[in-house]
């Protein structure tokens, strides 16, 4: 308590604020633009904080990082672009939501999940951090590879009507990820003897081509063809959840935001492992599955809520162990030891007043997001007035613009480019392109995890076997499976039958 | 085109990218050594499993009591022009951008963007636009945001 009093001055104070604010509108301006993401942003937000004193420093790299991670949905509901790929399951219903007319509600939940969530893996992280800590540890390559497994059984929920096309789906964005430099060996994949290939896919890159690219296309034929949607004055209407609404979806929001810390606190998963492993157990536990896809309001708490968990979730290991679960907070590893504070089990005992006052910093920094997005909602939705096709000029530069951005590298564009035919040719096909985020997300992650495991077993599979933890996600990954193969089976049984009656 | 006939062009357009697929991941990446799986195992597994895949497709096309209901929109007319023309722009931006740097080729392409793909001539309009937008991203990606955009090795402007 006395820590806790003792942070209270080092928080509330004007210079630390201020970090907090500008961190924020910097995190939240780098996660909206698709293509910045908010490790740049962090990047960014590092130099600056140099100069500062430790507290105002570390509490606008935190401020920078929530702002970043919250940030992503903004263009994921407006333009069915995802700012980061944390929001790219928060695209499945928030875009269908803009275009019913419910753009600022989209939004408005979006930002209180967004807060809920942060708030409650705060709560979760300071309850439980050594607990949380310790379980998490045990995540070693194979109970990382079963989770892995686990959240590409999602697929099934994503795989809209016929699960063959879902899983082709994620199959061609697993197949995307492999292209480059291997990450274990180093040995060139698929790089034809040139450099350039050797960067691979960048994930990022990849998403804005497989959601932009079609959009882009779409939206142009649509205006040369004079089939063009004109602004509709209702999209913009002002429109907050209702305390019903809220109260309704309370419990799903309390998963959520309890899945999200979990899988937050493992290192190397993150936060789009977390929202579409969350969206898939909101569509799965709902009463009404039809809706999801439509414009289904749980379908952007549930994403919103886990990504942002996934925040209090990394600051376990990170704070406890000196480990960071992701490039993001690796930046924000670095600025703590840049300040003197050493992550670890000590930092606890050593720094007690600090560790509190990054708690609050937590907090503060969520009250501004609630704030700065809440009274910007009726200013983001101005947007939707800019007649489609010019805006989508816009989309078009900013898109390249990110895309370059990444890694400074006209690559990246090509393949911007390439990818997005690839996404729009599947789209005409049938084949969801949802799934093939899911494979470019968990890609990576799949073959390095099993691959590290078999080095570690020597090739024996035991080491899946004899592990509680990965047989607990091997066997809820094919009760999804099979669920989803007796649902669709049905589906297609029921379809003749009922033709036949027609 | 019935839905059948779409999935059967899909499902050998996908069968196609498989058997290409498999081909270079054999010739073109070493299997590894030793007891753990090396570099070429999981793409040609990815492959394998794409090819099967496709094959699945091939033959619910042909067992399919009923046409799908979920068939999308039917293509728009031009449709195709539009494809290649904005896969076109995407790819030649990226190709100038470097060049003739971030400020030229913005102006260039959304300017050819606004002619070609939209079809809008009005020469104010299309200075407006094209000039504005790319005046504008530099200010907020490259001023404001400190996000490097390149100036250009041909010709180079700084603001």
């Amino acid at each position: 308590m006395d820590a806790f009093l003792s942070a209270l001055p080092l928080i509330f104070n004007g210079p630390v604020i201020g970090a907090i604010g500008l961190g924020t509108v910097i995190g939240l301006v780098f996660g909206t633009i698709p293509g910045l993401t908010f490790t740049m942003a962090l990047s960014l937000a590092l130099p600056i904080t140099f100069g500062m004193a430790p507290m105002p420093a570390i509490a606008m790299l935190v401020a920078t990082y929530i702002g970043g991670m919250t940030g992503g949905s903004v263009s994921a509901i407006l333009i069915n672009i995802p700012g980061t790929p944390s929001a790219a399951a928060t695209a499945l219903d928030g875009y269908p939501m803009r275009k019913a007319g419910k753009a600022s509600l989209a939004l408005s939940l979006a930002v209180l999940s967004s807060t809920f969530g942060g708030l409650v893996s705060l709560l979760i992280m300071v309850v439980s951090v050594n607990f949380v800590a310790r379980l998490a540890i045990k995540f070693g390559p194979a109970e990382i590879f079963a989770l892995v497994v686990f959240g590409m059984s999602t697929i099934c929920g994503l795989a809209e009507k016929s699960l063959l096309r879902g899983v082709i789906g994620g199959m061609i964005g697993l197949m995307l990820m492999t292209v480059g430099l291997d990450e274990i060996s180093g040995e060139q994949r698929m790089t034809f003897g040139t450099v350039t290939f050797q960067q691979g896919v960048d994930l990022v890159v990849a998403m804005i081509g497989l959601f932009a690219v079609p959009h882009i296309i779409t939206t142009f034929s649509a205006y040369r063809a004079g089939l063009q949607v004109q602004p509709n004055p209702q999209d913009v209407r002002f429109e907050l959840p209702s305390w019903g609404l809220l109260r309704r979806t309370f419990n799903l929001a309390m998963r959520c935001a309890g899945l999200g810390t979990l899988i937050g606190s493992i290192p190397g998963t993150g936060g789009p492992i977390a929202a579409f492993i969350a969206y898939d157990h909101a569509r799965r536990f709902s009463k009404d599955r039809s809706r999801f896809g439509k414009g289904a309001e749980e379908g952007v708490i549930a994403p919103e809520t886990a990504n942002n968990a996934v925040t209090g979730g990394t600051f376990i290991p990170l704070l406890s162990l000196g480990i960071p679960g992701d490039p993001a907070t690796a930046v924000i590893l670095s600025g703590l030891l840049i300040h003197g504070l050493f992550p670890g089990p000590t930092l606890f005992l050593e720094h007690p007043t600090e560790v509190y006052g990054i708690y609050l910093a937590i907090i503060l920094a969520y009250v501004f997001i609630l704030f700065v997005q809440l009274l910007g909602i009726r200013f983001f939705v101005k947007i939707l007035m800019v007649p489609p096709h010019l805006l989508t000029v816009a989309i078009t530069v900013m898109c390249v613009i990110g895309a370059y951005a990444i890694r400074n590298s006209v690559f990246d564009v090509y393949t911007l480019a390439a990818v997005g035919l690839i996404g729009y040719l599947l789209l005409r096909a049938r084949i969801p392109t949802t799934p093939v985020v899911l494979g470019l997300v968990l890609g990576p992650i799949l073959e390095r995890e099993y691959r590290t495991a078999m080095i570690l077993s020597q090739g024996h599979y035991d080491i899946f076997y004899t592990s509680p933890t990965a047989m607990v996600f091997f066997a809820l990954a094919l009760l999804v499976i099979g669920l989803q193969a007796r649902a669709s089976m049905g589906a297609r049984a029921r379809a003749p039958a009922s033709e036949q009656e027609a | 085109m019935s839905s059948r006939l779409r999935d059967r062009i899909a499902a050998a357009a996908l069968l196609a990218v498989a058997l290409v697929w498999i081909v270079l991941v054999y010739t073109t990446i070493e299997p590894g050594q030793g007891v753990a799986m090396g570099p070429r195992a999981f793409p040609l597994f990815f492959g394998v499993v794409l090819g099967g895949l496709a094959l699945g497709l091939l033959a619910e096309s042909f067992t399919r009591l009923h046409e799908a209901d979920d068939e999308p929109a039917q293509a728009m007319p031009g449709e195709a022009t539009t494809v290649l023309a904005t896969i076109g722009s995407i790819v030649f931006y990226g190709a100038i951008m470097e060049s003739i740097g971030f400020i030229p080729s913005t102006i260039l392409v959304a300017a050819l963007m606004m002619v070609f793909v939209l079809r809008i001539w009005s020469p104010l309009k299309v200075a407006a636009m094209s000039i504005g937008l790319s005046l504008g991203c530099y200010l907020v990606f490259s001023k404001l945001l400190g996000t490097y955009l390149p100036p250009g090795t041909w010709i180079t402007i700084y603001i």
